[in-house]
């Protein structure tokens, strides 16, 4: 218990594949059956960051759509949280910003990090280069990541850890 | 509030000075006489509030004088709320973690009188659940319940303990969480003993998690509610019961049927104590749990259990029929123990003796179905090892079962006995072997001797055969007849070869033993030569001797050929004078010279055949 452990959410439209980020980050098995997440999904994983480790509790919360919103109360106590996209959809990149602007009004301005997934499919994207860059200018730091290929995903958890403790 | 001194001044003009300087005296001249005028007025007043100004702006003087009612000042403000003790906390954790690291050894003394309590208490606790448990199984392994847990422990492949205490609980306290309450990060963590516990980190965040999806399904349901907990969670054959205080939040695992009084009890209080004592750390925490270590006797409190009709372990008694079977167990071991350490001792005595017995060889031994057995070489001539387990030992022959394979062994005693087996000595004979040697002494039939010689060599182990002290018993007439014969003589008339008269009985005697000592020499392998040797006395001439010498041997052989001595096993020869009976003295000396005497071999049939080959080439 010597550890230091941080809570981490996980927060992104219907069908980004954020469980399947969470399964490839904690058990790094990754599984195409569609997992459709019901509530809340808390694993955990240890990530090491300038010589420390830090126990990821990580709280995968249901996808936004228009039958079911995000409830902010999972995010209290986070000390940050992943916004996931899905490159092939246009309108998942439009609920992550949405899903910021709530973020701020209920739990305040907490570290995050956008993951765009499905970068093992990213010829048949719709978020284009120019979208990513207006993000950026924001100041967000973006990361293209597949859920399938394992590809960014170490690097987005291990960014936010690194931002949680630059804060 | 300003940093600077405080200083009483002059009170200065109000408004600017006009510009002549008439009116600039008279101004000056009035200020005077107003001054003049306070010091007469207040002038005491004056002084004392230079030296109030004189205490306050010195710190040496402030010092002392707050230091005389500081402890007062902490009594009333204590009394009064806590924010003393708050705002001093962090200075205080601050001030220890310096000590700490500048020199631990003061704070180890200082605590080390509370570890050693902490530490027995822990270990009392572990003790105290594994006796029960033990209890607990050893009170219900002789009963008819105690049967059917055992074989649904075999059937679950549950330890048979972890059964009974299951089948015998009101309810246990498994596991207990303490939680942070805004993050659902897990402080602290136990179990009870031989409890399967789960990854409790993840636990500890669905355990808030579920909280905070209840609560807000309660709230979207039936409206906002003020400070709304959720107190139990039923997970089938467990609960969670969840007491939450202001910062962290305790969540038990119970199995059973928990009374009320547990909460109000146990997990009331051990929250309250927990934040009482570390409320600061609570307050600022940020995601290390480390410090919450202090709170595991509160947690460990909580811990509680009851079981069945009280089971109170100090209670339970062995009941007296379990102590009787255990005695009437520990008697029959102890008998079966004994009997099958007489019976290795006899197996062992058995086997000893076989190995020491000559012409057994022991290859295998051992048990096989309940059964000893032995299996080896045996030698035929060797005792009977059947009759050694019959005669010598006390096992049951039927209980042993033996293979013996025939060979022979080539002890001494062995070669001796097959030996006599095989040539069968007749009586008179010793038979003794040594060194490969097989000697035979004493008296033997010729034939006997003559088989003995031809077969000793096939017998294994007898490389010579030594028949140097055995006597042919069939030479012994034909020896003593040779010898009678050759001791005969017969004499002849002075001159002449006319035999002397009144040597009819002997010559008769004479013919009947040579004819007795042919018909028995071939008996003894024999064949019998006579050499018949004519003499004559010293009178005369030599020569005509030597005639008359030769005549009368020719005399006799034509004598003996005559009643049937074959003429191949005869010979003569004259010898005159030359070897006389006795010195011729007297005229019977003279008479016993004149004779005729025999030289009789008995010549072994075999060489006689190689000698007659010889003689022929």
């Amino acid at each position: 218990m010597s550890l230091i452990q941080k809570k981490i959410c996980l927060l992104g439209a219907f069908a980004v594949g954020k469980t399947s980020l969470v399964s490839r980050f904690v058990k790094s098995i990754y599984s195409d059956q569609y997992i459709t997440t019901v509530g809340v999904k808390v694993d955990k994983k240890i990530v090491k960051f300038d010589d420390r480790e830090i126990n990821l509790i990580v709280w995968d919360l249901a996808g936004e759509d228009e039958f079911q919103k995000v409830q902010m109360s999972y995010l209290s106590g986070a000390s940050g949280y992943l916004l996931v996209a899905d490159g092939t959809r246009l309108d998942t990149l439009e609920i992550a910003r949405m899903l910021r602007e709530r973020v701020n009004e209920n739990a305040g301005q907490l570290p995050f990090i956008l993951i765009i997934n499905k970068a093992d499919l990213e010829m048949e994207w719709e978020i284009d280069d120019q979208a990513v860059a207006e993000c950026e200018a924001q100041g967000w730091t973006v990361i293209k990541a597949s859920a399938k290929t394992g590809e960014g995903v170490e690097e987005a958890f291990t960014a936010l850890a690194g931002k949680i403790y630059q804060k | 509030m300003s940093d600077s001194p405080l200083r009483i001044v002059p009170n200065q003009p109000a408004r600017p000075d006009p510009p002549e300087d008439a009116a600039q005296n008279e101004a000056a001249q009035k200020q005077a006489e107003l001054a003049e005028l306070r010091r007469l007025l207040v002038e005491p007043e004056q002084v004392q509030i230079n030296n109030i100004l004189e205490r306050l702006n010195n710190p040496r003087i402030r010092a002392r004088e707050t230091s005389r009612t500081l402890t007062e000042a902490v009594r009333l403000r204590n009394a009064h709320d806590d924010s003393l003790t708050e705002a001093l906390a962090p200075t205080v954790v601050t001030a220890f973690h310096s000590s700490v690291k500048k020199n631990p050894r003061p704070v180890a003394e200082a605590i080390s009188p509370l570890m050693g309590p902490a530490i027995r208490h822990s270990i009392s606790v572990a003790l105290k659940s594994m006796i029960q448990a033990f209890d607990q199984a050893l009170k219900h392994s002789f009963t008819w319940q105690g049967v059917k847990w055992r074989f649904q422990a075999w059937r679950t492949g549950r330890p048979f303990a972890e059964v009974v205490l299951l089948n015998t609980l009101v309810y246990r306290v498994e596991q207990v969480f303490l939680i942070h309450k805004q993050s659902g990060l897990l402080l602290h963590h136990i179990a009870a003993a031989s409890v399967a516990t789960q990854d409790a980190d993840i636990v500890s965040g669905m355990l808030t998690a579920i909280q905070v999806a209840i609560h807000n399904f309660a709230r979207d349901s039936f409206g906002p509610a003020q400070d709304e907990h959720i107190d139990t969670l039923d997970m089938g054959d467990r609960e969670v019961w969840i007491e939450p205080g202001p910062q962290a939040v305790i969540a038990a695992v119970i199995r059973g049927k928990a009374p009320e009084t547990l909460r109000s009890e146990s997990f009331a209080p051990a929250i309250e104590a927990i934040h009482n004592e570390q409320s600061e750390t609570l307050v600022s925490f940020d995601g290390d749990a480390t410090p919450f270590e202090l709170s595991r006797p509160h947690l460990e409190d909580c811990l509680q259990s009851q079981f069945e009709g009280g089971a109170d372990p100090a209670q339970f008694k062995v009941p007296l029929y379990i102590w009787l079977l255990i005695a009437v167990l520990l008697t029959a071991i102890a008998t079966w123990a004994f009997f099958a350490w007489r019976e290795s001792r006899r197996w062992d005595d058995y086997l000893n003796k076989l190995r020491a017995t000559p012409g057994i060889v022991i290859t295998e031994e051992g048990k096989r179905d309940g059964r000893r057995f032995v299996a080896g070489l045996r030698d035929p001539l060797a005792v009977d090892p059947q009759a050694i387990l019959k005669d010598q030992t006390q096992l049951d022959p039927a209980k042993v079962a033996s293979h013996w394979e025939p060979y022979q062994a080539l002890h001494p005693e062995f070669v001796e006995a097959r030996a006599k087996s095989l040539l069968e000595p007749p009586l008179g004979v010793a038979l003794k072997f040594g060194g490969g040697v097989l000697s035979a002494t004493g008296i033997a039939p010729h034939q006997w001797i003559a088989d003995a010689r031809k077969f000793a060599l096939a017998i294994p182990g007898v490389v010579a055969f030594n028949d140097q002290d055995l006597i042919d018993e069939d030479l012994k007439e034909p020896e003593s007849l040779r010898r009678q014969i050759e001791q005969r003589l017969v004499r002849f008339v002075v001159g002449t070869t006319q035999i002397a008269p009144g040597q009819n009985e002997d010559l008769k005697t004479l013919i009947a033993q040579v004819q007795r000592l042919i018909a028995l020499a071939p008996t003894a392998g024999r064949v019998v030569k006579i050499e018949i040797i004519g003499h004559t006395d010293t009178e005369g001439d030599e020569s005509a001797n030597q005639r008359l010498s030769e005549d009368r041997a020719s005399r006799l052989l034509a004598m003996l050929a005559a009643r049937g001595v074959g003429k191949d096993l005869l010979s003569t020869r004259g010898v005159a004078s030359t070897q006389p009976a006795r010195p011729e003295t007297s005229d019977a000396d003279k008479e016993i010279n004149r004779r005729v005497s025999f030289k009789v071999s008995l010549l072994e049939a075999r060489k006689l055949t190689t000698q007659s080959k010889e003689s022929s080439r």
